[in-house]
């Protein structure tokens, strides 16, 4: 359990100190500016009443963290495995007396713990902000927003594993660093567009002979995005409804995440077990 | 010019050869064959119409899929042209031969740039052929040539200033893995970000310079209908996405010179 924890804190330690990783994370803290302003552009203008505002600002949160993080997460996946491959440290790492399950779940906790860090501090900047910006319509409801900011973070950092644990297992399962970037990318761009195009969904449904809405009804299942829009339509962001009636109107879409998650978890573990490290 | 093109041949096979190149056209081709085999039964529910349909709605269906693909093989190809040589050691000996630095960076850019223009060529010819298969012509021949010619260029052009931004991260950024972080991050954040709102406020018209797919669907469709709208003249369409073009090849000199300067006064 120690090399395990020792492992995870290097590997936290290494992506506190990636600065293209930074360029990335600033890249992210643009667009939680940009939807900042827009929130607050909303507010000045008297265009949103106040328990519309608290649900705006947590579907931000969890808006940003999952779709912008989904491209944040895929870079951490990518920098974690990539660079020691490359630098030759994973062989001298291996060559210690570690099993190979302790490097990698060390690996995986490292990146976890840091994902998790990164969006805890992006919710409470986010609120904290608007807070300071637009105080008295949030004022009322800041227990029902503290109180919802654990889920919603909770349910990000599921979406976003998707997206890192694929990039991981890419890297692992091909030796070129380029090669395994653009595949994970690739994937990003094919599982976020192809499921929720109408187009192609029409297209498909055309050629086959068969009901556009039922397809588009089948391709929804496959579709992260429209798994969050799910939850974000169970009432997870409203004050006024139960946490745990908005969790149990959408457990099917976290179960559908938690499987997911797994199965490429197992994946992961898989390919680095078996796999010869170059 | 005699050193450039070897190594733009050399360059062409070489990244002929990646599988990713491969991966995504297959996707890519796929995509357009279904669109073309579906368009029988899909165009006919836009009729009538007053625009040519077979663009209107056949071709133009592909473009977003099109130009985002061929964005992807331009960035990634783009970033490891110069990056991979010198992370290997291969551009030292390449450098070390009698060819000027121009001619290897000029070289690999025209390698590039054939294979995209072939990928391009290929896509558009592709789309055109499946739908004219499956679902008939065009009103006007001559129009839909016109147009699809033009069309064909504004995705090269697109794909081309892809490959320039590319070259300038991968000659500017030394780590390798830096590279590829800030390429692909640079790519997701383009195509998945709505930022046209938040940077016409802050920019006014100097947005289109911070967004490449912004300037490239604004060319498309400067004032209301585009170029695939076959009620807009195709004169007029010129007229209205001149300046617009001519910003972008602007784009394209600048960015690319200011890869070449970055790599002429490498010190690898």
């Amino acid at each position: 359990m120690s090399n395990t924890l020792n492992i995870a804190r290097k590997e936290f330690a290494d992506l506190a100190n990636n600065k293209y990783l930074y360029i990335v994370l600033i890249i992210f803290l643009i667009n939680l500016l940009m939807h900042l302003v827009s929130l607050y552009n909303f507010y000045k203008e008297g265009s949103i009443s106040d328990p519309n505002f608290v649900k705006a600002c947590l579907f931000d949160v969890m808006y940003l963290s999952s779709i912008y993080g989904g491209v944040t997460a895929l870079m951490i996946g990518f920098s974690s495995m990539a660079g020691e491959l490359t630098s030759g440290a994973l062989n001298t790492l291996i060559a210690k007396p570690v099993y190979r399950d302790t490097v990698i779940t060390g690996k995986l906790l490292g990146c976890i713990a840091f994902m998790l860090l990164f969006f805890i501090l992006t919710a409470i900047l986010y609120v904290s902000s608007e807070f300071i910006l637009c105080g008295d319509v949030m004022a009322g409801q800041l227990l029902g927003l503290f109180a919802r900011l654990p889920f919603i973070v909770i349910i990000a950092l599921l979406y976003v594993m998707m997206f890192f644990l694929v990039s991981v297992l890419f890297r692992t399962l091909i030796d070129d660093n380029g090669m395994a970037l653009t595949f994970s990318v690739l994937f990003y761009f094919v599982i976020l567009i192809i499921p929720s195009s109408s187009v192609i969904i029409s297209n498909i449904a055309a050629l086959l002979g068969v009901d556009k809405v039922y397809l588009l009804g089948i391709s929804m299942i496959i579709d992260p995005k429209k798994s969050m829009v799910n939850i974000s339509n169970s009432g997870i962001f409203d004050p006024s409804f139960s946490i745990i009636s908005a969790l149990s109107l959408s457990w099917l879409e976290f179960a559908k995440f938690i499987v997911i998650v797994l199965a490429l978890l197992a994946l992961c573990y898989i390919s680095f077990l078996r796999r010869d490290v170059r | 010019m005699s050193g450039v093109l070897p190594i733009a041949m050399n360059e062409f096979s070489r990244i002929m050869r990646q599988p990713i190149i491969l991966v995504i056209a297959a996707i890519l081709f796929l995509i357009l064959l279904v669109n073309g085999a579906s368009s029988a039964q899909v165009i006919p529910e836009f009729l009538p119409d007053k625009d040519d349909v077979f663009l209107k709605v056949g071709v133009s269906n592909t473009m977003y899929y099109t130009s985002l693909f061929l964005s992807v093989v331009s960035m990634f190809i783009g970033v490891l042209s110069i990056a991979e040589e010198r992370s290997r050691g291969t551009l030292r000996v390449l450098l070390a031969k009698p060819v000027f630095r121009k001619d290897v960076f000029f070289g690999k850019f025209l390698g590039i740039s054939m294979l995209l223009l072939i990928l391009t060529v290929t896509s558009v010819t592709l789309c055109v052929s499946a739908i004219l298969i499956f679902y008939g012509g065009p009103l006007s021949l001559q129009d839909a040539l016109i147009r699809l010619s033009t069309y064909t260029m504004l995705i090269f052009l697109n794909c081309v200033l892809t490959v320039a931004i590319a070259m300038l991260i991968g000659v500017a950024v030394k780590n390798i893995l830096g590279i590829l972080m800030l390429a692909g991050s640079l790519l997701c954040f383009e195509w998945f970000i709505n930022i046209e709102d938040w940077l016409s406020s802050l920019l006014g018209s100097l947005k289109y310079i911070i967004s490449q797919k912004m300037l490239f669907f604004t060319i498309m469709g400067p004032t209301g209908p585009g170029l695939l709208h076959t009620t807009m003249p195709y004169q007029v369409w010129l007229e209205d996405a001149a300046p617009y073009i001519t910003a972008f090849l602007l784009e394209i000199i600048v960015v690319l010179v200011l890869a070449f300067l970055a790599f002429n006064g490498d010190d690898e």
